[in-house]
């Protein structure tokens, strides 16, 4: 292969992205969900600020029935397993059918949880598939450069939604180690100061969230 | 062929998770929809299926010795074979092509040609696709699927593997490739075939692209990628139609296609398959001289019949069509998918009238066929009945160094029992061909 | 029938500029305006210039036309094309007719534009030609008569306006008359092509007819009502004004093209 024009470099890293951030917002809902049944009723409130959407919901009961299912709002989790696909489907050549075929059963699966009698159970199911799809990234792709794009999606993905958690540092500093190894391998442009700014940064004790996250979105060039 | 039966829900849901769709448009808005599969294959015996094999390419060639003739020396228009009338006022001749010899002087590498079999077991060709036939990819994903799902029903009936779809279609890209990487040249995701072209360009390792990525620079085709670095590319498995190709040949506003890639064409730089100009032979009018053509440059009867059928260009059809028009079904030679086709009997005497006016204001624009009285497949009906359904065949030729027919094909049938049109844009469904090895 | 002996020696300087709302790149061209050598004019001193930095080579198009066709990588906002020579015309007042590229077969068959409608069928019938007249004068007839039941008008068609369409109207431009002219001629079978071309004394690119009048294509301007003389410089030809676009462009960006062209044709002295 070795032949990835700018719109399909562009699909990868989107593929990447949107499978993550299904990934993590789907085990944040979870979290979500379980705080709400005895220590924080409205613990939703703190999720949709954290991530930064805007509270559409109203109730708990809504969040719960709507955040995973409604593909009319845009920050659904369905939404973005729907943009995941969007960025699949185009990629077919690449990625193999084999690959492909784990974000439609993830869409599967979400479909069937909402109609299902324990939703929240069911739709522990998209994270199976999400993961089986990971698998498929690295099982199936030969080509080194179409990983490394997925994966670097996936990477900056993690870590912007991890800075937007305010998860522990050490995780922090985890997943931006990994991020970098992609970023790399990757071989699309980046910005070398930024880059140089955030290793010193991610090397103090002390980590400054809002900073870093701001320097994260804007480390790869168009 | 029970098993078949019993897993068909399973196959149903293999072919969703694979992505098995089809793009439609409904009220402005784009949906993906399943393509209706069912279980139940075609099955076409062993001599039956060389009987067709060797019709097809019989036909194929005759029709890529007819698109050569006439883009050359139209030497079956002076020759008086066919009129003039049905050649260049055709919507389908492209005069830009005119001296333009394709590499190896092949026009159509891929060939859809759609056949029926009467009631009497006799097959009927309804017509030839000889610009950008789709459809392979299903029957090829399905066996895929029913191989899995019951394994015994293959090693009990001796089935032609109809996955070497891919390979066949490599050979004819690379026969013809000029030097560089073989590409699927597809108009994007919202295309109705698009799964078909992202299929065919995993299984044959083409490139799937979009015109945007690709540029033309000195008669030469060239792919680029995210550093701006060019590839050769000596071979377009175009899936977007001749309009589109060239907005600096052909239609200007087109923006799937890719500047000046008729020029790179024209000077031998890069093969388009199938070959700009095609239409000229695939027309419903130039249907009705096929077997004349086939006598022309091959010296050979034809060995596949077409469906009678009659010119009311000519005076003596004409009153033939007048005076049974109730029996025939009549066909405006410029529409496709299923549309501009009337069956006489069916129209209310206040339209029949209408309906003759035009047919004797312009008669060149309509064909009358006889009604074939078509041999029923079963389908599996909602509650897995079996029930017959009208259902035709399209026959895949492809031209490389030789011309080959594929084992296999598409079976189309329509889920309405009163209906005779079997096209996927209007409900149909699929079934699986199978050929049987001895 | 020869007029060899009438030589006119015409100068002409050909200029188009397209311009664009704003600012437009990746820009591919064609262009079919270069004059070139036929039996009728003999071409010398040709200069074709563009500008924008533009990458541009030279081909035959189907019909045997010169088409200009390249690349613009940079943005821009405009584009011009300028062609300029000498043109020795009236060499012969006909052009033989080769069986290459088409035969003639082609310029017989009506075509999108040329199709004739209800009016047109009827405008046909009053016709009167006889035998004797040969395909000549049927022509001749043809294009006499057309100002009697059309009329100059520069602003009521569109381009590529069907023949059908602007004869219903009633007027148009030079190219409305040349399309009326052909589905007249090949409702009468006779071979005819659309012609684009300069002449003496125009400001702008002018078209006309030419048909196959046994073996040689003479041609016809049915909006001066005039018979092609050394007056006129071809650029091109085809079935229609749909092959024969001076221009075609295809670029990124939302810009609206604008084209406008500047023609001067004049006589200078035959030198010696």
């Amino acid at each position: 292969m070795g032949i990835i024009t700018v719109d399909k470099s562009n699909h990868l890293f989107w593929l990447g992205r949107y499978t993550e951030r299904v990934h993590t917002t789907l085990k944040y809902y979870l979290k979500t969900a379980d705080m709400m049944i005895d220590s924080d009723p409205n613990y939703y409130a703190v999720l949709c600020e954290k991530i930064g959407i805007s509270d559409v919901y109203g109730s708990s009961e809504r969040f719960k029935k709507k955040y995973p299912f409604d593909e009319t709002d845009p920050n659904s989790i369905i939404s973005n397993l729907n943009r995941a696909y969007d960025n699949a489907i185009v990629m077919r050549d690449y990625i193999g059918t084999e690959t492909m075929a784990y974000i439609q059963l993830a869409i599967d699966d979400i479909k069937n949880a909402e109609k299902s009698n324990s939703p929240i159970a069911d739709i522990m199911l998209v994270i199976d598939h999400i993961l089986a799809f990971w698998g498929c990234v690295n099982d199936i792709i030969d080509d080194e450069q179409i990983r490394n794009i997925i994966k670097l999606g996936k990477g900056i993905e993690r870590l912007d939604l991890y800075l937007c958690l305010t998860i522990p540092d050490y995780y922090i500093k985890k997943e931006y180690k990994r991020m970098k190894n992609f970023l790399q391998k990757s071989k699309l442009r980046y910005d070398e100061s930024i880059l140089y700014t955030l290793d010193n940064m991610l090397s103090e004790n002390e980590l400054n969230y809002e900073s870093i996250k701001n320097l994260v979105r804007n480390l790869i060039l168009e | 062929m029970d098993d078949l039966i019993k897993n068909s829900e399973t196959i149903n849901r293999l072919l969703a998770r694979y992505g098995v769709k089809f793009g439609i448009y409904k009220n402005g808005e784009f949906k993906e929809q399943l393509f209706p599969f069912d279980p139940i294959p075609r099955i076409i015996k062993k001599d039956e299926f060389s009987y067709l094999e060797r019709g097809l390419r019989q036909r194929v060639n005759a029709l890529n010795c007819f698109l050569s003739d006439i883009y050359g020396k139209k030497q079956i228009v002076r020759d008086g074979i066919i009129p003039e009338e049905f050649i260049f006022s055709a919507k389908g001749f492209l005069a830009p092509c005119d001296g333009v010899s394709p590499p190896k002087n092949i026009y159509s590498h891929i060939s859809g040609i759609d056949l029926v079999q009467s009631k009497n077991d006799n097959w009927y060709i309804l017509e030839d696709n000889l610009r950008v036939p789709s459809g392979a990819s299903y029957p090829m994903i399905a066996r895929e699927l029913q191989r899995r799902s019951a394994p015994d029903v293959f090693t009990d009936n001796s089935v032609a593997d109809n996955r070497n779809y891919a390979e066949l279609l490599k050979e004819v890209m690379d026969n013809v490739n000029t030097g560089g990487i073989n590409v699927i040249l597809s108009p994007g995701r919202y295309n109705a075939a698009f799964f078909e072209h992202s299929y065919l360009a995993e299984k044959t390792g083409a490139v799937l692209t979009t015109g945007k990525d690709m540029v033309c620079e000195n008669d030469n085709l060239y792919y680029i990628d995210y550093n701006g670095k060019k590839q050769r590319v000596g071979a377009v498995y175009r899936r977007i139609s001749d309009e589109y190709l060239d907005p600096m040949t052909f239609y200007e506003e087109s923006v799937i296609g890719i500047p000046h890639i008729f020029e790179a064409y024209k000077k031998g730089n890069t093969a388009i398959i199938n070959a700009p100009g095609n239409g000229v032979a695939d027309d419903k009018g130039i249907y009705y001289f096929v077997p004349k053509m086939i006598k022309y440059y091959l010296g050979e009867d034809a060995i596949l019949m077409n469906a009678p059928t009659y010119l009311p260009y000519y005076e003596e059809d004409m009153k033939y069509v007048l005076s049974n028009f109730d029996n025939l079904v009549i066909k405006d030679v410029a529409e496709a998918g299923g549309y501009g086709v009337v069956f006489g009997r069916s129209l209310t005497s206040d339209k029949k009238s209408d309906f003759i006016e035009m047919l004797k204001s312009q008669p060149r624009r309509f064909i009358a066929q006889e009604i074939i009285d078509f041999y029923d497949l079963d389908i599996l009906d909602e509650n897995n009945v079996r029930v017959p359904r009208k259902a035709d065949l399209r026959a895949f030729v492809l031209t490389g160094k030789t011309t080959k027919v594929w084992a296999s094909g598409l079976t189309r049938f329509s889920r309405n029992p009163d209906s005779f049109i079997v096209n996927s844009s209007q409900g149909g469904g699929f079934k699986d061909t199978w050929v049987l090895s001895r | 029938m020869r007029g060899g002996d009438i030589i006119k020696r015409l100068k002409f300087n050909y200029d188009l500029t397209a311009t664009y709302s704003e600012e437009i790149s990746n820009h591919s061209f064609s262009a079919l305006c270069i004059p070139q050598d036929t039996q009728r004019q003999k071409i010398s001193e040709l200069n074709i210039s563009t500008d924008k930095g533009a990458v541009c080579q030279i081909t035959n198009d189907s019909f045997l036309n010169k088409k200009l066709y390249g690349k613009i990588k940079t943005p821009h906002t405009s584009f011009g094309i300028h062609i300029s020579g000498i043109a020795d015309t009236g060499i012969d007042i006909f052009e033989e007719y080769t069986d290459y590229p088409f035969g003639a077969i082609l310029y017989k068959a009506q075509t999108e534009l040329t199709r004739p409608g209800e009016s047109l069928t009827r405008y046909h019938k009053h016709f009167v030609f006889e035998k004797s007249d040969g395909v000549y004068n049927t022509a001749l007839k043809i294009m006499r008569d057309i100002p009697n039941v059309f009329s100059y008008n520069s602003g009521s068609t569109r381009i590529h306006e069907t023949s059908e369409s602007a004869f219903t109207l009633g007027k148009g431009v030079c190219q409305d008359y040349a399309h009326i002219m052909l589905s007249l001629l090949r409702m009468e079978h006779i071979p005819a092509r659309y012609v684009v071309g300069m002449m003496l004394g125009e400001g702008s690119s002018h078209a006309w007819v030419e048909a196959l009048c046994n073996g040689y294509w003479y041609g016809f301007d049915p909006t001066n009502n005039k018979l092609v003389n050394d007056e006129y410089i071809r650029m091109s030809c085809g079935r229609d004004s749909s092959d024969c676009p001076v221009i075609k462009g295809s670029f990124y960006g939302s810009g609206v093209q604008n084209q406008s062209e500047t023609v001067l044709v004049e006589e200078i002295n035959v030198k010696d």
